[in-house]
């Protein structure tokens, strides 16, 4: 617990901390913006769902942001938040003071990865209060109608959208532990961090091709919208089950590599 | 001179140079690889501009990449690049020694600026040599026909898609300034890029929507496919140049930004 605490202290002393928190949190206040001021349109076809009926219902915010935030900034922070908390001691040359100090390894790996789990998951709790607080203010909270056309009350509604921004975090939490990983075997947090993304990144250009379908299932980049599947009536499961099983694999895996590296580990600075 | 040379071998001996490269270099190659195993073709107008007309003609390979590419690697790894050669310096500890010496601020800046231009510069003309020659082992090269419906010979097609590789070059700079910006304020590389890439995406989404259209003009991140007016016959100038215009305007802010900020910077590690 205590070195928890320390963990959740270099965090919050850290300028870049609220650099993500405030990108993050844009995101809902463009959308609710956009809609308050913008006249409704038509929906594109390739438009996802939910965004262009935003101005109906301050629920929609929620569910727009977190469309938003998925496919791009969520991950990008989440592996900010997974390269940082190793690799920038490294860097900072107190690592090596650390361990030389009566800590389990295991322990400090752990902490460290608990605590960049709980900055990006605070980060998508953010977005979900800002938007919900500037949706309900702009455009008042209404039953929201699912996409087969049943409508659930507001309260109903609210617990399903938790439920999609616990997805989404499980989703970004793949590429913070891939970062965790990548940056028990570099000494640099950017380059752990930008490898991180980029393999995220190539993935979702993978998954773009029919071709490549094959590795869809296995990919975590794959799922992004899986938390739409939540607002169908009934609600169909199968995709969100496939998806969580995906990302506690590669989390899993991810975790593992990063024990096995940093239990071995020259520590260098 | 000698100090970009110096540059230059820095960046040369990090791993990370050639993980950015390779990163990219994947990308027009699992394109043709996809859609040489694909079975069924892309019909036109599906996936990024020039996309579908990959099959009958390997020249478009590049062009299919960069346009995919710009919307996230690339900005990605300018980012990187950009953020990289000041804060990585103050990180290893090597800023203070080398500022002690009687060099002049201004042209270690801007030598840094230069090195991280020239790499990403080499990483797009990768994408671009890369995207050829597996174009022309796979679909072969044809004289192009342009989006016009006109046909223009081999040579005028590498012309233009060398002509399309410089603007989005030039589009990249806004990108690698913001980064070298951030690094002069931040001593941590990751928060510059980060912050630089934050940056990049929250415009993005600004973009996306149609009431903040009025910003558009004057937002790097808008011009994002003007290179496609290249490909018209005649080459229709108009969005060129003000994507031109803009990306000066933002470069030259953003560097004289980072010249007086670095210029006056108290440089303790």
């Amino acid at each position: 617990m205590r070195s928890l605490r320390l963990e959740l202290f270099k965090i919050l002393h850290q300028k870049r901390t609220y650099i993500g928190w405030l990108g993050l949190v844009l995101v809902p206040l463009i959308v609710v913006a956009a809609g308050a001021l913008q006249k409704p349109q038509p929906q594109d076809p390739g438009e996802p769902p939910f965004v262009a009926h935003v101005s109906a219902n301050g629920l929609l915010v929620m569910l727009s942001a977190l469309i938003a935030l998925a496919s791009f900034l969520l991950p990008l922070i989440a592996a900010m938040g997974g390269a940082s908390p190793i690799s920038a001691e490294a860097e900072a040359g107190t690592l090596k003071t650390w361990l030389s100090r009566p800590v389990s390894r295991t322990g400090v790996l752990l902490t460290k990865w608990t605590m960049a789990v709980a900055y990006a998951a605070a980060g998508a709790a953010l977005v979900a209060l800002v938007s919900l607080v500037a949706g309900a203010l702009a455009f008042g909270v209404h039953p929201l109608v699912t996409l087969s056309g049943t409508s659930l009350s507001a309260a109903h509604a609210l617990g399903l959208i938790a439920v999609a921004y616990l997805i989404v975090i499980a989703g970004a939490v793949c590429s913070l532990s891939l970062a965790l990983f990548i940056s028990t075997l570099t000494d640099s947090s950017l380059t752990a961090a930008i490898i991180a993304v980029a393999v995220f990144t190539v993935l979702s250009v993978l998954n773009a091709f029919t071709v490549f379908d094959f590795m869809k299932p296995y990919t975590y980049s794959a799922y992004r919208l899986a938390f739409v599947n939540l607002f169908r009536y009934p609600i169909y499961w199968r995709p969100i089950g496939q998806a969580l099983l995906t990302y506690a694999l590669t989390s899993g895996a991810a975790l593992a590599a990063a024990w096995l590296v940093f239990s071995r580990k020259d520590i260098v600075t | 001179m000698r100090s970009l040379w110096r540059e230059l071998l820095k960046i040369l001996f990090q791993r990370r140079t050639y993980v950015g490269w390779a990163g990219l270099l994947a990308v027009p190659l699992l394109i043709v690889l996809a859609l040489d195993l694909s079975s069924s073709k892309p019909g036109a107008g599906e996936g990024p501009p020039f996309f579908a007309a990959i099959i009958n003609n390997g020249i478009f390979v590049p062009l299919a990449a960069i346009g995919a590419l710009s919307f996230f690697l690339f900005p990605l790894i300018a980012s990187m690049a950009g953020a990289y050669p000041l804060a990585g310096e103050a990180e290893l500890g090597t800023m203070k020694t080398w500022m002690s010496r009687p060099v002049g601020r201004a042209g270690v800046l801007f030598s840094k600026w230069g090195v991280a231009v020239l790499y990403v510069a080499v990483g797009m003309a990768l994408v671009g040599l890369g995207g050829l020659a597996a174009g022309w082992l796979v679909f072969g090269i044809h004289p192009l026909t342009t989006l016009s419906g006109t046909t223009i010979g081999i040579g005028a097609g590498v012309e233009r898609i060398v002509l399309a590789n410089l603007l989005i070059l030039t589009a990249l700079l806004c990108t690698i300034s913001l980064a070298l910006l951030v690094s002069t304020l931040s001593n941590s590389s990751l928060t510059a890029a980060i912050s630089a890439m934050v940056v990049f995406v929250v415009l993005n989404i600004l973009n996306g929507f149609s009431y903040f259209d009025f910003m558009k003009p004057y937002t790097f991140t808008s011009y994002n496919l003007a290179f496609t007016n290249l490909f018209r016959d005649p080459i229709y100038w108009q969005p060129i140049r003000n994507a031109l215009l803009t990306y000066g305007v933002t470069v030259a802010v953003l560097l004289v930004a980072s010249w007086l900020i670095f210029r006056r910077k108290d440089i303790l590690t």
